[in-house]
């Protein structure tokens, strides 16, 4: 009887061991399956509304891009001068501040110019309804030394692209 | 009868074993199909969409100030500079009045316009010319910063 159990905790009991862990295992890998099949299924399915979207996607994206696009927003700010009649003397964009609780990071922008008082405000106009979103921080104007009905301008605003 | 329990119970295992690599082998498969460029443009276009709404939400349409500083304008003030600052919700400025009358109306115009929380009046003094010449900064309630429409009382 003891040579019986003996045996049984030397061969076969070690075997029942190993079927217990692998049938845990086995569970555990058919869950993960389904799971990454269902999700490989749901991705699938979302790339194909995204490519019928496609361009209104573009469109939303550019709100808050994934980048810093820097070279668009400089294009588009000298387009938003030359539709409000205000002459940009310098611009400057500087390093980005991390936000450490967003899912978000912001550019500082400056614009230095010079334009007459409605053209100003058209130009602050145009940069709030910009696509990309800009939140003006500081505006300080002055009237212009030379020229009398000009205005001197300094604008800072911020940028938003994602993390 | 052990050696019969032990042989079945290995062969089970072995059966157990091959059915865990091929569903590792599986597994592999699909992490290799996975379409990872696509995978990151959802994520962006996640986290877009739920920002997109936070940020607009608090968007500043500094254009509200100056409208309601335009309507609230008295004729007889000229601004010299102005500057405006989101952060503290202020703007400063320095102007001339053709006497101080002009300057307590503009300071009781900006008082009852709607945005407006705080006038504070600093170094008034009379040019050479005459006209009296103020700074003056004023405190902006974030209602006005942010609001979608201008304020239509005065």
């Amino acid at each position: 009887m003891a040579v019986g159990f003996f045996l049984f905790w030397l061969f076969p009991y070690p075997a029942y061991q190993r079927i217990t862990a692998y049938r845990t295992a086995l569970e555990e890998r058919e869950r993960l399956l389904t799971e990454r099949q269902a999700a490989l299924a749901h991705v699938a399915t979302l790339k194909k509304e995204y490519d019928q979207r496609a361009a209104s996607i573009l469109q939303f994206s550019a709100v808050i891009p994934s980048k810093t696009e820097t070279a668009e927003l400089i294009s588009a700010l000298e387009q938003i001068a030359n539709r409000s009649g205000v002459q940009i003397s310098e611009i400057t964009i500087s390093d980005t501040k991390q936000q450490t609780q967003t899912d978000y990071q912001v550019m500082n922008i400056g614009v230095n110019g010079k334009s007459t008082y409605s053209g100003l405000v058209t130009f602050l106009e145009n940069l709030e309804r910009n696509i990309r979103l800009l939140d003006v921080s500081k505006v300080d104007a002055g009237a212009d030394a030379t020229q009398g009905s000009l205005l001197n301008f300094s604008i800072q605003a911020n940028g938003y692209f994602l993390k | 009868m052990i050696g019969v329990l032990f042989v079945g119970l290995n062969s089970y295992a072995n059966s157990l074993e091959t059915q865990i690599q091929s569903i590792d082998g599986q597994l592999i498969t699909l992490n290799r199909q996975r379409d990872r460029k696509t995978e990151e443009n959802l994520i962006a276009l996640s986290k877009q969409a739920q920002l997109t709404g936070q940020l607009l939400d608090q968007h500043i349409k500094l254009t509200n100030v100056l409208r309601v500083l335009e309507r609230t304008l008295q004729s007889q003030v000229r601004f010299k500079n102005f500057s405006m600052s989101t952060p503290t919700q202020e703007i400063s400025f320095q102007a001339t009045a053709n006497n101080y009358s002009s300057v307590a109306r503009q300071i009781a115009s900006f008082l009852a316009a709607e945005g407006i929380s705080d006038v504070q009046i600093n170094n008034l003094k009379t040019l050479n010319s005459g006209d009296a010449e103020f700074t003056m900064k004023i405190k902006l309630q974030t209602e006005l910063l942010q609001s979608k429409s201008v304020p239509t009382t005065p």
